[in-house]
């Protein structure tokens, strides 16, 4: 691989059809799809290249107590700077990676499809906004995803949308754990199907299947599980260039304000550059996308650009998880794999809202990693702790008595998504208290959940009672309420230039050459993980941006 | 075979070190091992004696497994784990006269925990105790339970960072 495909020569490209900013999932398939149609492409990443050689260390840190999770993928400091003003604090961190790859590199890997439901809960429910698109428009390029990513899954799932090809590979089957909820969810009637996944059944693309390393979060050592940096390579091998460490930081327009000319990007050494090209295509992201629009603010467009609207920023969205855990008179002997293989839809579609959607998973419930435990001599706490200056940690024989106690083999879990609503409230925005390690002001998330996310969640814990109590488990306990991780909404598609960003071909409103391709365009959010999603629509804006080149 | 004979065996096989109790010679092998980035046969022998303190009893340490382990150290760490390795080689020899090697498995691990090492935090950077227990036990901690040959004690198969494949998980109780 020469210094330019490394990322070593910084410089800007000359005479590219597309500038792709951001190289996840969806900037990796845009520059994919576009290169492999002859297109010129250069992709310009904030964060630096993994050599994927090294995933052993980077999941020997993801084990160890000496790191932190953001710190397995080197998220954190000056450059990652952030705030959180919301009711909920948000662990921005925590859930994202700038890397070639983005935060492919840490997901978990399941890629349900939207139901339809979730491009109409305006017309349905009167809720929210109606998407400009609907499923059937998305349906061929979520095959198209499917396909590009390498899904697992199968035809069991009696609540799906229609489609119209077989998974790529087989589902996974059921784990044991599973069957232990099978009974009780026939009793109550509830339907338990399989979980599709970007994770290898069996060898794919030149890809290893699923060796069960079990650290799919934060960490797939052996290439299973799908990653952004896989269509990036093969971008490259098309010809396009990733510009790596190379943060933008603000877009430059025309003077007429209809286009975008440049890409002003910082490097290593300190220097800046300006990436033209004849189109730009924004995908990092439902934080760094609308940060860099209000970033880029002109006097032509006074409150950021793309923002004739006002919306960029608003209707920011995630999913929560509901979990709840318990123990049975009997052994669940759950070995560890890192995923889940079963879960139901049945709670998804429905004619009255609220409550609204839900998405029911059965977890595989790990035990704790007996490494981790025994790294930190037995304790479960933080190494080093004052209880420690008394007693000192245990090894030998000890340690494992210690480790063995705390296992008692018997525990189950499942949780839920509830579908949470946009709200112009619920925002990102600059802080501009604080500034990041190149002097501009950093994001301020804001999140907070209201009344019809409570009855949701309320709903949702009902039914895990109700499997839980049928199965006669005890030390039933409520896990604490999180964030999934689904960053969503910023820069919403719509028909109405004064009440949206982009539109139907996610093509930004104000800017004739700006598209977006990312989880930031979507109207609501339902309650299913996003990226196969985002996977689609990229694929859809790389048709519409081939047509315009 | 006894551990001992084993590391004899090793070292007659062409490992670079020559006397295992004499710290001097010790220390000349691991500035030679931190140059070269292998494990001398003083380094291996210290290594299988913090592993006995630090391992179960049902775990057969060989220096074989131990040597393995060691190999796992990312290279850009090899100085600072062999730089850790010579500084418990003296400071043990400093306060006991002997090495860890020389002494049974309680008086090594009574001789780490006066040490403190017992009652630290892990860091790559920190005061001896805690690079001791980052380089060297929590490496072999690390690479003993993310396998098998660990993980079994408490009845898990398939452990956290072990490529086992996924039949367990769907393998019924098969005890209790």
């Amino acid at each position: 691989m020469s210094e330019r495909q490394r990322g070593g020569d910084r410089a800007p490209a000359e005479k590219q059809d597309v500038c792709v900013i951001g190289s996840g999932v969806a900037g990796a398939l845009v520059a994919y799809a576009l290169s492999d149609r002859g297109h010129d492409v250069v992709m310009l990443e904030a964060g630096k290249r993994f050599d994927p050689a090294n995933r052993l260390q980077r999941m020997e840190r993801a084990i160890r107590p000496e790191y932190h999770l953001p710190e397995v993928w080197d998220m954190g400091g000056e450059r990652d700077r952030f705030t959180s003003s919301g009711d909920l604090y948000y662990a921005l961190n925590r859930t994202r990676v700038k890397a070639v790859g983005g935060t492919t590199l840490h997901w978990l890997g399941i890629t349900p499809r939207f139901h339809e439901k979730d491009f109409e809960m305006q017309s349905r429910y009167g809720l929210a906004s109606d998407w400009p698109i609907g499923y059937e428009d998305l349906r061929p390029y979520y095959a198209e995803a499917e396909t590009e990513l390498g899904v697992s899954g199968g035809t069991d799932n009696p609540f799906a949308p229609p489609r119209e090809t077989d998974f790529p590979m087989d589902a996974f089957p059921a784990s044991y754990s599973d069957s232990l909820f099978a009974e009780a969810c026939e009793a109550l009637g509830i339907t338990m199907h399989s979980v599709p996944q970007a994770r290898n059944s069996e060898p794919y693309d030149d890809r290893s299947q699923c060796v069960g390393y079990s650290t799919c979060i934060p960490v797939c050592p052996s290439g299973a599980k799908y990653s952004g940096d896989v269509h990036v390579r093969k971008a490259q091998s098309n010809g396009a260039r990733v510009i790596s460490q190379a943060p933008v930081q603000y877009l430059e327009h025309d003077s007429a304000g209809e286009r975008v000319e440049a890409a002003v990007y910082a490097t290593p050494d300190g220097e800046r550059h300006r990436q033209e090209a004849r189109q730009f295509v924004l995908a990092c992201g439902a934080v760094e996308i609308p940060r860099l629009l209000l970033l880029s603010r002109s006097s032509q467009y006074p409150e950021g650009l793309a923002n004739t609207s006002g919306v960029v920023g608003k209707y920011f969205m995630d999913h929560l998880v509901v979990r709840v855990g318990a123990e049975l008179d009997e052994p669940t002997n759950q070995e560890p794999i890192g995923y889940q293989t079963r879960e139901t839809h049945q709670f998804y579609d429905h004619d009255d809202s609220p409550p609204g959607s839900v998405k029911l998973v059965f977890e595989n419930v790990n035990p704790p990693s007996l490494a981790e435990s025994a790294l930190r001599g037995g304790d479960t706490g933080t190494p080093g702790d004052l209880s420690d200056v008394v007693a000192g940690d245990t090894w030998g024989d000890e340690l494992v008595d210690t480790v063995r106690d705390r296992m008692p083999n018997r525990r189950v879990g499942m949780f839920g998504n509830p579908e949470t609503l946009p709200r112009a409230e619920n925002s990102v925005t600059l802080d501009y208290e604080k500034t990041d390690s190149h002097g501009n002001p950093v994001p301020d998330v804001s999140f907070t959940i209201g009344g019809y996310e409570r009855r949701t969640i309320e709903f949702i814990r009902d039914v895990q009672r109700d499997i839980l109590n049928e199965m006669d488990a005890s030390n039933i306990v409520d896990s604490p309420l999180r964030t999934a991780s689904h960053k969503m909404g910023t820069t919403r598609m719509g028909t109405d230039p004064s009440e949206s960003v982009v539109d139907s071909r996610l093509r930004t409103h104000d800017l004739r050459n700006l598209s977006i391709a990312s989880s930031s365009v979507f109207v609501t959010g339902g309650a299913m993980n996003p990226t196969l999603t985002i996977a689609a629509l990229s694929l859809k804006a790389a048709d519409a941006i081939h047509r315009d080149l | 075979m006894s551990r001992r004979e084993v590391i004899a065996a090793l070292l007659a096989g062409g490992a670079t070190g020559t006397a295992v109790s004499a710290l001097p010679s010790g220390l000349v092998e691991t500035e030679t091992a931190e140059r070269q980035g292998d494990l001398t046969g003083a380094n291996l022998e210290q290594l299988v004696a913090i592993a006995e303190v630090v391992f179960p009893s049902a775990i057969d340490v060989t220096a074989e497994d131990v040597s393995e382990y060691a190999t796992r150290v990312p290279d850009d760490q090899r100085s600072a784990f062999h730089r850790t390795l010579t500084q418990l080689n003296r400071r043990v020899f400093g306060s006991h006269g002997r090495l860890l090697a020389e002494m049974s498995v309680q008086q090594r691990g009574a001789a780490l925990r006066s040490m403190g090492i017992a009652r630290v935090g892990s860091s790559p950077s920190g005061s001896l105790a805690e690079r001791v227990r980052y380089y060297l036990i929590n490496q072999l901690v690390y690479s003993l339970f993310t396998t098998p040959q660990g993980s079994e004690l408490i009845g898990v198969e398939n452990p956290v960072g072990y490529p086992g494949g996924y039949e367990s998980y769907q393998r019924p109780p098969t005890d209790e």
